[in-house]
C-alpha cells in the first residue's frame, strides 16, 4: 500500500550570548572538561538561576525572524529527569508560557506552521570509557542558552524538510541567533514522523529520530523511516512510539533506550525564576534592531531588481554577501550587472582564495566603480573580470589597477578619426555595396579600423564614428 | 541585654570580641553536649574574633562587627562544612557562601557554628536530624521545636547571640515558640536565598530568632535587600526595620481570624495568646474579628507545594558531584537510586515520595495545582483581612512543646500541627513569634504577629511593645 | 487509592530503593497522608490559581562573562572523579 508520511521538526538551536543562560560562564566552545562551570551550571547546592537578557533577546528575535508572536508573559517551567548529563535533575524549560508561539513560515508553496519557540538550557556531555566501564560527565554544556523550535506536523516530503530546514538556518543566521551548524551541533534537528494511507485523515503513531546532523542525513533517515513504517503496516503490525536514533553509516534507524522508562516529566513552574514580562515597545525595539530577513531581500532582488531567481537564492545564502551586494547596488543601481560580476568574478576569486566576503580588502564601492568603467567604455568586459582578481591580491583601488596595467581604453577620437576616414577611403567599392545594402559589411569595416588602431582602441568610440560616417556620406 | 546595647559596649570596649566568643564557646562546650543544638562548632572563632576586634580598634565596625552568632546548617559556608542535618551531606564543604553569610562575613560577625535542624529542613521537631535531636533548653525530654530547633535551642540556652534560621512553613517560628524565644520569618523576597539549601523554593525564606523582637529587626537590618543572585528577592524590602520600636499602640487594628482558634489549638495555647490580645487592648489596640475561610485547606496545600518543590529540588542529590555515594550499583539508575535510598532518611523521604505523586501524570491537576488555587484564595483572604487590619494576631503552634518520641513517627499528626504557621508561608507574608505565656508545665507558649508584605518594623514594634510588658521564664539548661 | 504498585511506581520516579518491607510500610504511611491531602480537591477548579509575580525583561541580568570556578573547587566534593569530570556507572 501506498502511504503519506506527516512529518513535524523540533529544532534546538544554540544561542550566540556571550555568556550561559542562567550563569554568567563563559558561552564557548572546547577547553578542558569542567573548566567553563560554576556552582550554578554545576548544580550545587543553594544556588540559584538568574536568567540572560540576551538570551530572551536572541528568543525573540528567532520569533520575529520565524514569523511568531512573541509573547509579552512568558514563564520557566521545570522538566524533571535524572540523567548524569543534568547535574540538577531537572531542566529549566519553557512549558505553558513559551516566548514565541503561532508563526508561519513559507517554502516551496506551503505553508509550515510554528507551534511555538521556548528557551531552555543544554545538559552537560558524557565521555565514555569502555574500558573501564565508566562514563565520565563534563559540564561545560551545561547551561548553554537553547531555543526549541516546534513545527506542526505540516511537512510531507523529505524535500520540503530540508528546504526548510535550509531556510530556518538561514533566517537564525541573520538574525545572529544562532551560526546553525549541523554539523556542529548548534542546530539540531529532531524529526518527528509517522504514516498514513493516502485515503485516509487520520495521523499514525509517530517516532521521533535524533542524531541528524546534516541535511542530507535528515533526507536518509526520513525515507528510512518511511520504509520501515510502511513494512510494519503492510505486514498488519504497529508503529510503536519511540525515540530512535539515526545511524550514518548504516543509514538506519535503531530504537533508543529511553531516558526514564516512565516518560513523566513531572513539568511544574520553576519556583526559582519569576515569569518575564516583555512589553509592545520592547519587542518593537528588538524587531527594528533586526536586520532585513533573507526572504524579504530574495522578494526584493527577484520583483524590484529583477534578478533571476538563482542569482537571488545565490546572493541570499550568505548575509554578508548580500549585505555587500545592497550596499553596491544602492551606490550605484546596475542590479544585474553588479549580481553578474558578483556571483561570477567575486565568488570564484573567493572560491580560489578560501576567503568569505567579509576577509576582502576592497569595499562595495570599489564593485561600482568596476562596472561603472565598463558602462561608461572606459575598461572592456575582461578588464574588469582582471580588475577582481586583482583587487583580490593586492587591494588596490580599481581605477589603480586599471591604469597600472594598461587596462583603460583609449579615448583618442581624432586619431580614430582619421584611421576610418582611410579605411573608408580605401574600400570605397565595399563602401558603395554596404550603401545598397550589404550590412554584414560593417563588421569588415571594423575588423579593418580596430586592427589598424592597435590594443587600447575602444571598440564603442570606433562604432560610433564609423556609424556616423556610413550614414552621412 | 540586646544586640544594640552589645554592640555600644563592643564599640566603647567594655566588651571585647575575643572574651565575647570565648564566653560563648565555653557555654556551647559545657551546654551543648546535652543540647545537641550544633551540628559543627567552628574551629576559627578565635581568629574570626580578633579580626572583628581590629575592625572595631579601627573604628570602623558595623551592625554585626564581633557579634557572636549561629547560622543553620542549610545556608552555606564556604570552607564550612553544610549537612542540612542529612548523612546525604555528611562531608558537604561548599566552596561558595550563602549571600547572607556573605554579608554577616562583610560586617564580620563571628560565626560560632552551625545549628542542628530536621533534616533538609523538613520537619517540625528537629527530631528528623542525622545528627541526632535537639532538646528543649526548657525542658530536655521535649522537642525544640523544628525545623530550626538547634538555632532556637541555642539562643534559649545563650550560647549565641543570635541565629539564622529558615522558615518553609513555620520552621523559625514554632521552635522559637517552643523554646521561649522570638522568631522573626520576614516576607518572601526580603532576604536572599542564594546559598540556602532549598526544600521548598517558593516558600523558603531565611529569618531570624533571637532574644527579642528587637534584636530580630537588628539582625534583618544587615541580611535583607534585594540580590542579583536571587531574582525572587524584591526591592520592595526596605531596611529600618527597627524604625517603628517604641511606637504607640493605640489605634493599632489587630485581626483575630477565629479559624485559627480551632478545636485543633489547646486550651492552654488559646487562653494565653488570648490574654496577649486582650493586652494589647488594654494598649489602646482594636481587635478586629477577622476570618480565613480556606484555614482548613492550607496544610494539604502547603504539603502539596512543598513536597513537589522538595522533590524536584533534591533531586540533585544523587552521589554524583558531592555528598554520599553508595557502594553498590552497577549502572547508573541502581547507583543513585541506593545513594537515595541511604543517604536519605525517612521523612525525607515520604515528602519525595508525595512530591512525585503530586506532579505525576494523571494526579496533576487533582493535587498540585488545586494546592496552586487554595493558595491564591488564601492570599486573597489575607488581602481581605488587611483590608480591615494592621497586622494579625495567631497562635504559633496549637500545642507548647511535646515530648520527644511523642507523634514523629505519626506524619499527618505532625502535619495538622503546622496549621498555625504555613499560610504565612503561602502568603509569602512576615510574621515574628514570641513568647506569650507558660503551659502548667513552664513549658513556653508562642503567638503570632502577621503583618502585611514588607511591613517587619510593624510586627517587630508590636511583639517589642508586648515583650517589655512581659516576664520571660529562664530555660533550665 | 494508592497501593504498592503506585508507591514503587513513585519510588522509580523518585530513584529510590525500597526493600519490599519498607514498600509495604511506607505504603500504608502514604495512604494516610495522600487522605489528607485529599483535601484539595475539594476546591471549585473555576478558582485561579497562583503565579508569581512577573519581573520586567530590562531588569534581566545583563550578558556579561564572570570568571567560572577552578576545576578542583567544582570537583572537590565529589567521591569519583577521572581527567576533571564526574565519574559515573557507563551509560550506554
Amino acid at each position: 500500500m501506498k502511504y503519506i508520511p506527516v512529518i513535524g521538526l523540533e529544532i534546538h538551536a544554540e544561542m550566540l550570548t556571550k555568556s550561559k543562560v542562567f550563569c554568567s560562564c563563559a558561552n564557548e566552545f572546547g577547553g578542558d572538561r569542567n573548566d567553563r562551570v560554576c556552582p550554578r551550571c554545576s548544580g550545587m547546592p543553594g544556588t540559584l538561576p538568574v536568567v540572560n537578557h540576551e538570551a530572551v533577546t536572541l528568543a525573540a528575535k528567532a520569533g520575529i525572524a520565524l514569523g511568531c508572536t512573541v509573547n509579552n508573559y512568558s514563564a520557566f517551567d521545570r522538566k524533571n529527569y535524572f540523567y548524569p548529563d543534568l547535574p540538577k535533575a531537572y531542566q529549566i524549560t519553557q512549558f505553558e508560557f513559551p516566548i514565541c508561539t503561532n508563526g508561519l513560515v513559507h517554502i516551496l508553496n506551503r505553508d509550515i506552521r510554528i507551534n511555538r519557540i521556548h528557551i531552555e538550557e543544554d545538559a552537560g556531555k558524557l565521555v565514555h570509557d569502555d574500558y573501564e566501564g565508566i562514563s565520565m560527565a563534563d559540564y561545560n554544556r551545561c547551561g548553554v542558552p537553547l531555543i526549541e523550535i516546534v513545527t506542526e506536523p505540516d511537512f510531507r516530503t523529505v524535500e520540503e524538510v530540508q528546504t526548510f530546514v535550509e531556510e530556518i538556518a538561514l533566517r537564525l543566521k541573520y538574525a545572529e541567533v544562532c551560526d546553525a551548524k549541523l554539523e556542529q551541533g548548534s542546530l539540531r534537528v529532531d524529526v518527528n514522523i509517522s504514516i498514513m494511507p493516502y485515503d485516509s485523515n487520520e495521523f499514525g503513531t509517530r517516532a521521533e529520530i535524533k542524531n541528524l546532523n546534516s541535511i542530507k542525513a535528515i533526507g536518509r533517515a526520513i525515507d528510512y523511516e518511511i520504509e520501515r513504517q510502511s513494512e510494519l503496516l503492510d505486514k498488519g503490525q504497529k508503529v510503536v512510539q519511540e525515540t530512535r536514533r539515526f545511524n550514518d553509516n548504516h543509514g538506519n534507524t535503531k530504537a533508543l533506550r529511553s531516558k526514564e522508562e516512565a516518560h513523566d516529566y513531572r513539568y511544574f513552574p520553576e519556583p526559582d525564576i519569576p515569569p518575564v514580562f516583555i512589553s509592545d515597545e520592547e519587542i518593537e525595539d528588538i524587531k527594528k534592531s533586526m536586520p532585513e530577513m533573507p526572504q524579504v531581500r530574495y522578494k526584493r532582488y527577484t520583483e524590484e531588481y529583477k534578478l533571476p531567481e538563482d542569482d537571488a537564492k545565490l546572493i541570499i545564502t550568505d548575509k554578508a554577501f548580500s549585505d555587500f551586494y545592497d550596499s553596491a547596488v544602492s551606490l550605484y543601481p546596475q542590479y544585474k550587472e553588479i549580481s553578474n560580476i558578483m556571483l561570477g568574478e567575486v565568488n570564484r576569486n573567493l572560491n580560489d582564495t578560501g576567503k568569505t566576503i567579509k576577509d576582502i580588502s576592497f569595499s562595495p564601492e570599489d564593485i561600482t566603480k568596476i562596472i561603472k568603467m565598463t558602462d561608461e567604455g572606459k575598461i572592456s568586459k575582461n578588464a574588469a573580470k582582471t580588475i577582481v582578481k586583482i583587487m583580490f591580491e593586492t587591494g588596490d583601488s580599481p581605477e589603480k589597477i586599471a591604469e597600472d596595467n594598461n587596462l583603460i581604453m583609449k579615448d583618442n577620437s581624432d586619431e580614430l578619426e582619421a584611421i576610418a576616414q582611410r579605411v573608408l577611403s580605401e574600400n570605397e567599392s565595399t563602401v558603395n555595396a554596404y550603401k545598397n545594402g550589404n550590412e554584414k559589411l560593417f563588421g569588415f569595416f571594423m575588423g579593418q579600423i580596430m586592427s589598424a588602431a592597435g590594443k587600447g582602441a575602444n571598440p564603442k568610440l570606433i562604432k560610433d564614428i564609423l556609424t556616423k560616417k556610413l550614414n552621412n556620406n | 541585654m540586646s544586640l544594640t546595647e552589645l554592640r555600644k559596649k563592643l564599640d566603647s570596649h567594655e566588651i571585647s570580641v575575643k572574651e565575647l566568643t570565648k564566653e560563648y564557646m565555653e557555654k556551647i562546650e559545657k551546654k551543648d553536649k546535652i543540647l545537641n543544638s550544633f551540628i559543627t562548632v567552628c574551629d576559627e572563632t578565635e581568629k574570626e574574633a580578633i579580626a572583628a576586634q581590629d575592625i572595631i580598634d579601627k573604628g570602623q565596625s558595623k551592625a554585626m562587627t564581633g557579634i557572636p552568632i549561629s547560622i543553620k546548617d542549610n545556608i552555606c559556608t564556604e570552607g564550612i562544612r553544610t549537612t542540612c542535618a542529612s548523612k546525604m551531606l555528611n562531608d558537604f564543604v561548599p566552596f561558595y557562601n550563602a549571600t547572607v553569610t556573605e554579608k554577616l562575613n562583610n560586617e564580620k560577625a563571628v560565626i560560632l557554628g552551625k545549628t542542628n535542624m530536621d533534616e533538609f529542613a523538613m520537619g517540625a521537631s528537629s527530631c528528623t536530624s542525622y545528627f541526632g535531636r535537639v532538646k528543649n533548653p526548657y525542658n530536655t525530654d521535649c522537642v525544640p521545636g523544628g525545623s530550626s530547633g538547634g538555632a532556637a535551642a541555642s539562643v534559649a540556652a545563650g550560647l549565641c547571640a543570635a541565629a539564622l534560621g529558615s522558615d518553609t512553613g513555620g520552621s523559625v517560628r514554632q521552635p522559637a515558640a517552643f523554646c521561649g524565644v522570638t522568631g522573626l520569618k520576614p516576607t518572601y523576597g526580603t532576604v536572599s536565598r542564594y546559598g540556602l539549601i532549598a526544600f521548598a523554593s517558593s516558600l523558603d525564606q531565611i529569618g531570624v530568632i533571637a532574644n527579642s523582637a528587637e534584636d530580630t529587626g537588628y539582625v534583618l537590618n544587615s541580611i535583607y535587600g534585594y540580590d542579583v543572585n536571587d531574582r525572587t528577592t524584591s526591592k520592595k524590602a526596605q531596611g529600618n526595620y527597627l524604625s517603628k520600636i517604641g511606637q504607640n499602640i493605640k489605634g493599632l487594628k489587630i485581626g483575630i481570624p477565629k479559624e485559627f482558634f480551632s478545636d485543633a489549638v489547646s486550651d492552654d495555647v488559646k487562653q494565653s495568646v488570648m490574654s496577649a490580645a486582650e493586652y494589647y487592648k488594654s494598649c489602646g489596640a482594636e481587635l478586629v474579628e477577622s476570618s480565613m475561610p480556606s484555614l482548613p485547606y492550607a496544610v494539604s496545600a502547603y504539603y502539596l507545594i512543598s513536597s513537589a518543590e522538595a522533590a524536584s529540588n533534591l533531586s540533585r542529590f544523587d552521589g554524583i558531584k558531592y555528598g554520599y555515594r553508595s557502594s553498590e550499583g552497577d549502572t547508573f539508575n541502581e547507583l543513585i537510586s541506593n545513594t537515595r535510598r541511604e543517604g536519605f532518611g525517612d521523612e525525607v523521604k515520604r515528602r519525595i515520595l508525595l512530591g512525585n505523586y503530586a506532579l505525576s501524570s494523571g494526579y496533576y491537576d487533582a493535587y498540585y495545582k488545586n494546592a496552586s488555587r487554595i493558595r491564591k484564595k488564601i492570599r486573597d483572604e489575607y488581602a481581605q483581612i488587611f483590608e480591615k487590619c494592621d497586622i494579625i494576631l495567631t497562635p504559633t503552634a496549637p500545642t507548647t512543646a511535646y515530648k520527644a518520641g511523642y507523634q514523629e513517627n505519626d506524619p499527618v499528626k505532625m502535619y495538622l500541627a503546622d496549621i498555625c504557621t504555613v499560610t504565612v508561608n503561602i502568603a509569602g507574608l512576615p510574621a515574628i513569634s514570641t513568647t506569650c505565656g507558660y503551659d502548667s508545665n513552664n513549658m513556653p507558649i508562642g503567638m503570632s504577629l502577621v503583618g502585611k508584605a514588607f511591613d517587619e518594623a510593624l510586627i517587630i514594634s508590636a511583639a517589642d511593645a508586648f515583650e517589655k510588658d512581659f516576664y520571660k521564664k529562664e530555660a533550665v539548661i | 487509592m494508592i497501593d504498592k504498585k503506585l508507591t514503587q511506581h513513585l519510588a522509580d520516579l523518585s530513584k529510590i530503593n525500597f526493600t519490599d518491607e519498607e514498600l509495604e510500610k511506607i505504603t500504608v504511611q502514604m495512604g494516610d497522608i495522600i487522605n489528607l491531602m485529599d483535601k484539595v480537591k475539594e476546591i471549585d477548579s473555576n478558582n485561579p490559581t497562583y503565579t508569581i509575580d512577573a519581573v520586567n525583561y530590562s531588569d534581566l541580568r545583563a550578558d556579561e562573562v564572570a570568571e567560572s570556578s577552578p576545576n578542583e573547587d567544582i570537583l572537590k566534593n565529589s567521591k569519583e572523579t577521572k581527567e576533571n569530570s564526574f565519574v559515573v556507572p557507563k551509560v550506554v
